[in-house]
């Protein structure tokens, strides 16, 4: 059976309620942050590829927030570098820009190539474990944000709310749920999928198997240090509220992964 | 009767995808919203609302129904659909495509490398790409 579908809605409010209806399976809220094409090209008048270079790592840098619009299509990645192009006076000085860009392409061209390698572990683990190892659920401490670790609940919040977070908010994420948590990658990959509006299995999944260590060369860990120097402003980053993470690297390394030895 | 469509998916969602470019200008567009296929997604509701409100703008027609079942069931015999790796779509245009017209286009390229290249690190793919990744349309549409 085949049903024409409303475009047009008095109000978002009005748009949100017809989608609750059109899918009841589906859970949570509406983000604040919009769909469609125009919203997507006054973001991309906004970029400002030049600073973003210099502050993307910061939770509060100058990033561009383009990633849902172009995991939809909405805008191709072609076009958001010819405007970037526009923006700066020697290409050289973008450069981390257009890597961030061709990280996508890259990511698309494995998921045409390889689209069995998006659920499954593509290599060992390089942890000292092996995947029967890492627990089958993801608990609901971390799916309700309430693991006592302040900045990860507070990283969680932001994207059970708004369906965004900054790059490096991910991978700690990431990090915490496969490494710290010892949980399969694949199952933080389906929450992931769940809520980041930009969320596809190519860029997410291999993502989260780069920090497993099943796409690299080694597992990607952080610590405290790390998070208050980049989300300290926007964080709760105290040592009291996050003492899990209070460690050096050395003796996380030693702590995660006890089987591994020369491990750096 | 129409002769030919294009099937807008959620990889390929504006008016200026080369879809548009390569299929007829009388063509319509539809996105088909197959709830079966959504569920298979794991989408959560910000992101099928955040699907919607692009669709509205985009000014295509919106139907609820069965991917295979529309799509085989349209009187269009020639069916326009973007390319997408996405293997839940590439199962229905392979059954489409036996049935019917398929024509896929593909999304404009970032970067001038064939499409046979097969890279395993980032920075191997880099190497090759970055000769055409700073150059305004890859050096490759006038």
């Amino acid at each position: 059976m085949t049903t024409t579908l409303p475009s047009s809605f008095d109000s978002r409010e009005a748009l949100i309620q017809h989608v609750k209806d059109l899918a009841p399976w589906a859970i949570g809220e509406a983000s604040h942050i919009l769909g469609g094409r125009e919203k997507a090209e006054e973001q991309l008048q906004n970029i400002d590829p030049v600073s973003y270079v210099r502050s993307r790592n910061y939770g509060n840098g100058a990033v561009t927030r383009l990633s849902p619009y172009i995991r939809c299509g909405i805008l191709s990645l072609n076009e958001v570098r010819n405007h970037a192009l526009t923006k700066c006076s020697q290409s050289a000085q973008i450069t981390k820009f257009i890597q961030e860009l061709a990280w996508r392409d890259f990511w698309q061209r494995i998921y045409k190539q390889h689209p069995e390698w998006i659920w499954s572990d593509i290599e060992a683990y390089k942890t000292g474990f092996t995947t029967n190892d890492y627990a089958n659920e993801l608990p609901g401490d971390i799916e309700n944000g309430t693991t006592g670790i302040a900045c990860l609940d507070y990283f969680i919040s932001e994207l059970i709310s708004t369906g965004y977070l900054h790059n490096h908010a991910r991978m700690y994420l990431a990090s915490y749920i496969v490494h710290f948590r010892r949980i399969k990658w694949q199952m933080g990959a389906r929450w992931f999928l769940s809520h980041l509006l930009d969320s596809d299995p190519a860029s997410n999944n291999l993502s989260w198997q780069w920090v497993a260590s099943t796409f690299s060369n080694k597992p990607y860990i952080f610590n405290l240090e790390n998070v208050d120097k980049y989300f300290g402003q926007l964080t709760d980053t105290s040592s009291s509220s996050n003492e899990l993470l209070d460690a050096s690297y050395e003796e996380l390394t030693a702590r995660l992964f006890p089987n591994k030895r020369g491990f750096k | 009767m129409t002769q030919s469509l294009i099937w807008l998916h959620g990889d390929a969602l504006r008016r200026n995808h080369p879809v548009f470019e390569k299929a007829p200008t009388e063509c319509d567009a539809v996105y088909i919203w197959d709830n079966a296929y959504l569920q298979q997604t794991l989408y959560s509701l910000k992101r099928l609302i955040f699907l919607y409100e692009t669709l509205c703008e985009l000014e295509v027609e919106i139907v609820k129904s069965d991917m295979d079942y529309y799509l085989q069931t349209h009187p269009a015999q020639t069916i326009y659909m973007p390319s997408s790796p996405d293997p839940l779509l590439k199962k229905i245009a392979q059954r489409l495509a036996q049935e019917k017209n398929l024509v896929l286009v593909a999304e404009e390229a970032f970067v001038n490398i064939e499409l046979s290249y097969q890279c395993r690190r980032f920075f191997h793919y880099w190497s090759k790409a970055e000769k055409t990744a700073f150059k305004h349309n890859a050096d490759l549409y006038v």
